[in-house]
């Protein structure tokens, strides 16, 4: 049985998860959707001399896609916005099972957690809905 | 319904699919697509193999074999609903059958009448339930932006019964209501034949999308009084790809194809164009035969196995599984169509645990249950929901499905409340 990402660091960010809470005038906004659940999310972001200094999210969607955002605010908090398209292409390596190393060096722990979602291929979306209204947020 | 003649009708209706106990999983996914009965796979199969010719094109025994097996067919698919044969297009789907009138019929119409009154079709109105799939609602949301119409929503009250008495319905710029017999998120079942009968008396016209209950409640056009009827033959033991558009003999001669090519014309000179009677003039191309023979023999089963013993069954059944799922704590239920205490269709929420979650955890137990929206945006905003769980039934599901559901959505609702 295919359960292990809801053993997996997954859930304590869905439990606990990082950045959710509301935006301010700063944030740059972009919305994100699920087309197969209909779940939304929006991401907000500040920048500051090229650097994310904040990073927030609502959301009504599903543990996964409130887990991987979550990954995503602590793992890009106070990044350099240039390495925000390597993070959203190692998000989908992971989803496709593959090894992912050198953005920063290996990838963090949380990160690497989004691997188990990875035999689930409908809940790809779930996962990078968060980390594609990011991109879109940074445009 | 009793529980003795519910376990023979069961063990009776599960050996059409052979093929389904060996594959270990609790599919409750029919209002979805349901799946195809060995005689389906079989009719379909032979076809190919016996007479794969074109219909309606050639003088070849082959071809005139398949001609002759195709308009067979919509013999059959229109018998099932007591229409005649010359009322039934096939289509593709439920969804192309609605657009057909769209375009083919509403839209046609409207533009006569500006021609003729040189007036805009402002101020006129279509109805559709708050119910309805998006099948049967962005098609005539379309129609109102092209045509300057407006798009009203029949609600319902908190029992899931349609308030379509609201004498707001029932004025004079009303022109269509269409509505679904039974929701694919609520199930149950609309009272279409009192809405089609005070329909018809204003002169309102009338289309039912019946794609969620030609499965498992008898069809009689006479008896529902509708304009247009619509349904497909993959949520009904059929295949993919065919669905059935019934058109009653008044709105046949006011509807245009929607799709112009070969097969629907008698003759084209100096571009002008006399079309085929119907239904031939609205199935432009090649017609689907190994569709049609597929919709024929899941028709025949229906019909072998009894539309109404499966009505009694279903009904029976999915009263098994609402007694079981009213007794998991957090478990919420939303209410059928019509308020009736049995349904095809059961839709519902996990409190705490999100339904893309309750359906992956179910998925993972081997019972496969749907999360979302299910293309029914009107009836999830009504809930003021994203997204729902929902159920549905299929001849051969069992009691022995209602154990394993259970057990996943109990092992969602630890794995959340820890």
């Amino acid at each position: 049985m295919d359960l292990n990402y809801y053993k997996s660091q997954l859930i304590n960010h869905y439990k606990n998860p990082k950045g959710q809470g509301s935006f301010s005038e700063c944030h740059r906004i972009a919305r994100g959707v699920n087309p197969l659940c209909g779940d939304e999310i929006k991401v907000g972001v500040m920048i500051e001399d090229s650097r994310i200094i904040d990073i927030k999210f609502s959301a009504r969607a599903c543990s996964i896609c409130i887990a991987s955002s979550s990954i995503m605010v602590e793992t890009l908090q106070n990044q350099n916005v240039s390495v925000v398209p390597s993070y959203l292409q190692a998000v989908n390596q992971l989803l496709k099972g593959e090894q992912v190393e050198g953005i920063t060096g290996a990838v963090s722990e949380p990160l690497g957690a989004i691997s188990t979602v990875s035999p689930n291929l409908s809940r790809h979306k779930c996962v990078c809905i968060g980390w594609e209204a990011l991109s879109e947020a940074l445009k | 319904m009793n529980n003795c003649s519910a376990e023979i009708f069961y063990d009776n209706a599960v050996r059409y699919f052979g093929y389904y106990p060996q594959h270990d999983y609790h599919y409750l996914d029919s209002a979805a697509t349901t799946h195809k009965p060995d005689t389906v796979i079989d009719a379909i199969s032979l076809g190919y193999r016996q007479f794969s010719a074109p219909v309606h094109r050639a003088s070849y025994p082959a071809s005139e074999r398949a001609s002759m097996e195709y308009e067979r067919c919509r013999e059959k698919v229109a018998e099932f609903i007591c229409a005649n044969s010359e009322s039934i297009v096939f289509t593709k789907s439920t969804t192309e059958s609605i657009n057909m009138v769209a375009q083919g019929w509403l839209a046609n119409q409207l533009i006569n009448q500006e021609q003729a009154s040189a007036q805009h079709t402002k101020g006129q109105c279509i109805w559709v339930s708050c119910m309805e799939h998006n099948a049967n609602y962005l098609p005539w949301l379309r129609i109102c932006e092209q045509h300057a119409l407006t798009l009203k929503v029949i609600p319902m009250d908190i029992q899931g019964n349609l308030l379509w008495e609201s004498p707001e319905i029932w004025q004079s710029n009303t022109v269509l209501i269409a509505l679904s017999h039974c929701s694919n998120v609520f199930g149950g079942e609309n009272p279409i034949a009192k809405v089609c009968a005070k329909a018809k008396a204003l002169g309102i016209a009338t289309l039912i999308d019946a794609a969620q209950s030609a499965s498992h409640i008898g069809l009689n056009v006479n008896d529902i009084g509708c304009d247009f009827l619509v349904f497909s033959a993959h949520k009904m033991y059929g295949p993919e790809g065919i669905g059935a558009l019934y058109i009653n003999k008044l709105r046949s001669v006011q509807m245009q194809p929607l799709l112009m090519g070969g097969g629907i014309v008698s003759c084209v000179v100096n571009h002008e164009v006399s079309l085929v009677p119907a239904p031939q003039c609205f199935e432009a191309g090649s017609p689907n035969l190994s569709g049609a023979l597929g919709f024929a023999a899941a028709v025949q089963l229906l019909n072998h196995l009894g539309v109404n013993n499966i009505r009694q069954y279903i009904a029976w059944l999915s009263r098994q599984f609402i007694e079981q799922l009213t007794q998991i704590e957090g478990v919420k239920l939303l209410p059928r169509a019509g308020g009736l205490s049995h349904s095809s269709v059961i839709s519902f929420i996990v409190e705490g645990v999100h339904p893309h979650d309750v359906a992956h955890i179910c998925g993972q137990h081997a019972v496969a249950i749907r999360a979302g929206h299910h293309c029914a945006h009107l009836a999830l905003q009504q809930l003021e929901q994203t997204a729902v769980n929902r159920i549905s039934l299929g001849v051969y599901n069992s009691t022995n499905d209602i154990a394993p559901l259970v057990a996943a959505i109990c092992e969602a609702k630890e794995i959340f409340s820890k």
